[in-house]
């Protein structure tokens, strides 16, 4: 890790980005930045993690830093692709080492808010509250690594479309890599967090049901379908059924879970209003 | 020599009607090969056979579109006149297809992502919109290159010749998702 090349992606985005276009010491940039990431992500990741504390912290810890990596593992060829397109026709390794080398700068931004963010948690900040602070965070760093990135891109307005597909392609991985390795706080109702949930569909769904549920409109209170025409009404027994109050055989006791139950999801218990 | 004219995507991209056979069939091989990688990306949703069946169809559908297509589009331009030989509709055709399938080979590590983690109608439509930006890239592509080929001939040429290209586009575009409609359960197919 050199010193010298930190001190250039925070001070000098701009050198960075044309020694990446120009490959001069693209593998010192390279060296740096993955360093950089690593540590960077991981510290961030710890912080937010002692929001729940004990293993939460080092499970954090482990996945920040593989969300960026596999965010950018998979949006690297994307981004080859989009610019090549688009009349930047960069070898890989140039490509590579400038989503790096912003990817870096983003990590030694990370890496100085961590302090702040482990500040507010410490001081009992709320989850929902640790969950926007996190965010911002996050954000924050994700404009710093613009600094490089836009430079590299020759700025507007050659620049500008390239750097929006760039965003839309970053945005949508990066959405799902992340969602994909839930949970990085844990929600204080759970009693186990695990390393990583079961498949719950993708960030674009959780992001419209999102949609409804900020408005107030929460999609776990199910409605019924819409019954067809000449149906029973909902609540009418089917033809031939038992007595409404006769117990069908083998009916477990009331309240009992059924047998195989998924287990509750909390998350929508603390959201209801 | 910079870098730009050495890099593998800009030797794929390059303009020019007069490249080698073997440039061409070089050409093809990777468009193929991307398209196919795309299809496979995307295939990763169902797994076993399904990774076969999509791998095979993008590639073909559009090699498909393009061979049927392009002859017609010759005899269309032809009748009008325009200044375009058959080998140069060819050659940017086939630039056309590597355009695209450089933007799906790109695009295939986010498809298999979202095939992988996301729920099965999520992923078919991600799926789906990748396959048709990559096509109008394709197209765009052909589209601005075939202008630039018939850039010398009289106006009412080249408004009828972008006219003809026009709904070329649109046939290849039908065409294409009617072949993929036909193979890939991504489209509601088998």
């Amino acid at each position: 890790m050199s010193a010298a090349i930190v001190s250039a992606l925070l001070r000098t985005p701009g050198d960075i980005a044309r020694k990446c276009r120009d490959e001069e010491d693209l593998r010192a940039i390279t060296a740096t930045s993955l360093a950089a990431v690593a540590c960077g992500a991981a510290v961030y990741g710890a912080i937010v993690g002692s929001f729940r504390g004990d293993a939460q912290i080092a499970m954090s810890a482990v996945k920040l830093p593989l969300v960026l990596f596999g965010t950018l593992i998979v949006c690297v060829p994307a981004f080859y692709a989009i610019a090549a397109l688009l009349g930047r026709p960069w070898p890989m390794r140039t490509v590579l080492s400038l989503v790096l080398a912003s990817a870096g700068r983003a990590a030694l931004v990370l890496l100085a808010l961590s302090p702040i963010l482990w500040l507010f948690v410490d001081g009992g900040l709320g989850y929902h509250a640790t969950v926007l602070a996190a965010t911002s965070v996050y954000g924050a760093a994700g404009l710093a690594s613009l600094g490089v990135l836009w430079r590299g891109l020759g700025g507007a307005p050659a620049g500008l479309l390239t750097a929006v597909a760039f965003f839309l392609v970053l945005a949508a991985v990066g959405g799902q890599v992340a969602w994909s390795m839930r949970p990085y706080l844990g929600r204080p109702a759970q009693e186990d967090v695990p390393f990583v949930r079961a498949r719950e569909g993708s960030f674009v769904d959780a992001v419209l049901v999102s949609i409804p549920s900020a408005a107030g409109i929460y999609l776990d209170a199910r409605e019924p379908e819409a019954a067809p025409p000449n149906a029973p009404p909902p609540n009418a027994p089917p033809p031939n059924a038992p007595p409404p109050n006769a117990p069908p055989p083998n009916t477990p006791p009331p309240n009992a879970p059924p047998p195989n139950a998924p287990e509750r999801d909390v998350r929508w218990e603390t959201r209801a209003p | 020599m910079s870098s730009e004219s050495t890099s593998w995507s800009a030797r794929l991209l390059a303009e020019g009607d007069s490249p080698t056979v073997g440039t061409l069939a070089l050409r093809v091989a990777s468009a193929s090969a991307l398209s196919a990688a795309y299809g496979l990306a995307v295939g990763v949703e169902e797994g076993g056979v399904s990774l076969v069946t999509h791998a095979v169809s993008v590639p073909v559908a559009v090699a498909a579109a393009l061979a049927i297509g392009v002859p017609a589009l010759f005899i269309a331009l032809a009748l009008l006149d325009a200044p375009v030989r058959p080998r140069v509709l060819t050659v940017l055709a086939i630039r056309g297809w590597a355009a695209c399938a450089l933007l799906l080979g790109g695009l295939a590590p986010a498809a298999a992502l979202f095939a992988a983690t996301s729920q099965p109608e999520t992923a078919s439509t991600l799926g789906a919109l990748g396959l048709f930006v990559g096509g109008v890239v394709g197209l765009l592509a052909f589209g601005c290159s075939l202008s630039r080929a018939i850039g010398a001939a009289d106006t009412r040429t080249r408004i009828l010749g972008r006219c003809v290209s026009g709904a070329f586009a649109v046939f290849s575009v039908v065409f294409a998702g009617r072949v993929l409609g036909a193979g890939l359960a991504l489209l509601g197919g088998s």
